[in-house]
């Protein structure tokens, strides 16, 4: 039988046994709507407090500025909708949920290293004048390629100017690298759960007292009216486990990084995205030229391969990715970039296995 | 003091999630686990069969096509964007929504949101038996009515208003007919075809499915539009972007195809139980009252008023029974319910009633346990009373002139 290998975790991570045992508890014990006042309503209450106390820890917050959503897409929509933003100032490689929340936001540009031009974004941020608010939003780590931005270095530049807000969507980040909300100094953040091992159908919004946010879901007032909706308990309890026993992922980086020397050597035209600069340890995004990466995907997955050619919203269409065409604009190398993300689950052999089939691929429809 | 177990009777704030709901969704957090909007591989494409799987059965239930189902994370979101989302599609061509005074928060939150962006909103008054009078409803539609939203049955008092006659109204009148059935789907017969429903909010864990997911029917013919809510990857033919989550969109499929087979006979139960628990309460106890029409509800949902009994002193009294003194999302608060005040409940009844939800775990025994408990605490607080010795007197209490200390 053919031995299946699962490298798309960032379209969504498998999730962690504990959180599984959580979430089966959870919806086996635990019942009760958590704004009743009755017993049951209680107990559901305290496992959602102390799961947002969690989360608060884990990325270096106040519990207070964590609300729950129903996921990454909800928390960016919210930041970017929620809002009057005066103007929008937004990351040309992020997500969708962000990309897409506005009719049209003003797009920064990025270094061939897929990196945030920053003498761009200070010239945009100090050619304005006046006190309504205006928004950034960058996408960090990122999903297609995992290169991380400069925040500190984007936060510096807006921090003179007054009403200038900064939103990141973290969505890939927890579980990658350390993330201090406080540190960052940063006014929203999107964290998503089921990117790390938790489950699929919520995230959360940290955000800062200071920002200018609507409830953006209107009803009953849960989240302290900033998120209306009953709690998605089980989820949130899941949630919780998947963070207390989300294990460390840094061993990925030696193996990502030996997979990718392999490739090159084998086709020394091969483009890595982000190759200089800061990425998660998970990811790779690397062209196989003159191979379109629908082709790719077909092939490697009859190999056994689970493996994406861009973000899993998109790609029910296999298209060019517009993050990758965003770093270097070149149609034909964007339709050959292929994007491989390991996680917890991931074993060295997978990403050597996966080398070889990759460059078996590669010899094979070179030779044609 | 005798042991007592804690009895839940509180369906309307949620429903415990069924064990075969959560059996079936079980595989799709461990083996399963692919994202279900992944064509490139098998991971993706068996996420994808499971939630299409899910829609059918969603679908089903209200008789609707797979195709106009959209996934969402609940009925609060489903009834942001179907009011939300359908303003702002036709915002330029009608700016005037109706809706009644006795919807769920997050209607009438949606549509004091678009009031004060533009739109004119008319908030029917209800009968005092709950009902949206079909008079009051044709005199309200204006030339630039956009949408009617009343909800199927109401959280607070279980009430279930005329959806075909609205329906009928609404198609004739060419306006969009949207209802938050969040409380009716599952428990009683919804027709989106019969009742010329065009938009329709469906909770998951109203029906003993899994919370944090719902879904949102929209009509293709003759076809209703919106503009998302939540944008992004595209998700949901552009009504609803976001990874949908495989596992609580397939429980809530479990849920509907679940409640769709035994809907009949868990109904004449729950009748049989609401029936008997009513009866042993009228029998033992005077001056107490059903809010809301005693025809035109689900049995399921018994919103009783108990005059002369104080408000707190009766929840204390009764600590082992979960039950609810208003809608879940309110009930933190001492406000006295907006829905009873709608129905002309005074206040001082309004702080004495209690919210009894009986379902589908809810045994004959916990039932006369319940009315056990609120028959002794009711009776004991009215004995302590002097109010309660002066109505007995026959002493008009509202005639009494109270001075201030």
């Amino acid at each position: 039988m053919l031995k299946r290998t699962y490298l798309d975790y960032n379209a969504t991570a498998p999730i962690l046994p504990a959180c599984i045992e959580a979430m089966n508890r959870t919806m086996e014990e635990v019942l009760g709507n958590s704004s009743s006042v009755h017993h049951w309503g209680q107990g559901t209450r305290r496992l959602i407090e102390s799961s947002r106390q969690v989360l608060a820890e884990i990325v270096n917050t106040h519990p207070d500025y964590v609300i729950f959503t129903s996921g990454g897409t909800e928390s960016n929509n919210h930041v970017l909708r929620g809002a009057a933003w005066h103007r929008v100032l937004i990351d040309p490689t992020a997500h969708d949920s962000a990309f897409k929340a506005l009719e049209c936001p003003e797009i920064l540009s990025v270094s061939k290293d897929g990196l945030i031009d920053l003498s761009d974004l200070h010239k945009r941020v100090a050619d304005f004048s006046g006190d309504q608010p205006v928004l950034i939003s960058i996408n960090s780590p990122n999903n297609e390629t995992g290169i991380v931005q400069p925040i500190e270095e984007i936060v510096k530049i807006t921090r003179s100017f007054s009403n200038v807000f900064v939103h990141v969507d973290a969505s890939q980040g927890l579980g990658k690298l350390p993330i201090s909300f406080r540190d960052l100094d940063i006014d929203a953040m999107t964290l998503c759960a089921h990117k790390m091992g938790g489950p699929q159908g919520i995230g959360a919004l940290v955000v800062r007292e200071t920002i200018p946010l609507q409830s953006f879901m209107r009803g009953g007032g849960q989240e302290k009216s900033r998120r209306s909706g009953s709690e998605n308990v089980a989820a949130i309890a899941g949630w919780k486990a998947a963070l207390e026993t989300m294990p460390n992922l840094e061993h990925l980086r030696a193996w990502h990084h030996k997979m990718e020397k392999a490739l090159k050597a084998a086709s020394p035209a091969s483009i890595v995205f982000g190759e200089r600069a800061a990425r998660a340890c998970n990811a790779t995004n690397i062209t196989m030229p003159g191979v379109p990466n629908h082709t790719q995907v077909m092939s490697l997955d009859l190999a056994g391969f689970a493996v994406s050619a861009g973000s899993a919203c998109s790609s029910g269409k296999v298209s060019t990715s517009r993050v990758i065409k965003s770093i270097i604009p070149d149609e034909s190398i964007a339709q050959t970039a292929l994007r491989i993300s390991s996680g917890w689950q991931t074993t060295q052999d997978d990403l050597e296995s996966f080398t070889q089939a990759w460059i078996n691929l590669f010899n094979q429809t070179n030779k044609k | 003091m005798k042991e007592t177990k804690q009895i839940y009777l509180d369906y309307q704030a949620t429903t415990p999630c069924d064990p075969r709901v959560v059996e079936k969704m079980l595989p799709y957090l461990s083996d399963l686990y692919g994202n279900a909007h992944s064509r490139t591989h098998d991971h993706g494409w068996q996420a994808e069969q499971a939630v299409e799987k899910a829609r059918e059965q969603v679908a089903q239930i209200i008789n609707a096509s797979p195709k106009e189902i959209i996934f969402t994370s609940g009925a609060t979101e489903s009834n942001n964007l179907a009011i939300k989302g359908v303003a702002e599609f036709y915002k330029d061509k009608k700016k005037h929504i109706i809706t009644c005074k006795t919807e769920h928060k997050c209607v009438l939150e949606s549509c004091r949101w678009l009031e004060r962006n533009g739109f004119d909103i008319t908030y029917l008054d209800v009968e005092t038996n709950g009902l949206v009078n079909l008079d009051t409803l044709k005199k309200a539609i204006r030339p630039d009515t956009l949408l009617v939203s009343i909800m199927a049955v109401n959280n607070e008092i279980g009430v279930i208003q005329p959806l075909a006659e609205i329906g009928k109204i609404c198609r004739e009148n060419g306006v969009f007919f949207h209802t938050d059935a969040a409380q009716a789907v599952g428990k009683i017969p919804i027709d989106v075809e019969a009742m010329q429903i065009d938009l329709l909010s469906i909770s998951g864990h109203k029906l003993y499915g899994p919370k944090g997911v719902g879904a949102l029917y929209v009509r293709r013919k003759p076809r209703v539009r919106l503009v998302s809510q939540i944008s992004g990857g595209g998700q949901e033919r552009g009504m609803r972007s976001g990874t949908l989550p495989v596992f609580l969109c397939v429980g809530l499929g479990e849920a509907c195809a679940i409640a769709e087979k035994e809907m009949t006979t868990e109904l004449e139960k729950i009748q049989e139980l609401s029936d008997r628990f009513q009866a042993k309460l009228e029998e033992k106890l005077p001056q107490i009252y059903l809010n809301g029409d005693a025809q035109n509800r689900y049995p399921g949902n018994l919103n009783i008023s108990f005059a002369h009994v104080e408000g707190e002193g009766l929840m204390m009294g009764i600590k082992n029974l979960s039950v609810s003194s208003g809608s879940a999302c309110t009930s933190a608060s001492l406000e006295p319910s907006y829905v009873l005040k709608s129905l002309g409940v005074e206040e001082e009844l309004a702080h004495t009633s209690l919210r009894i939800g009986i379902g589908r775990f809810t045994t004959k025994e916990e039932v006369d346990q319940a009315a056990e408990d609120i028959i002794a605490a009711v009776s004991h607080l009215r004995e302590m009373s002097p109010l309660w010795e002066m109505a007995q007197a026959g002493i008009d209490l509202k005639s009494i002139q109270w001075s201030g200390h």
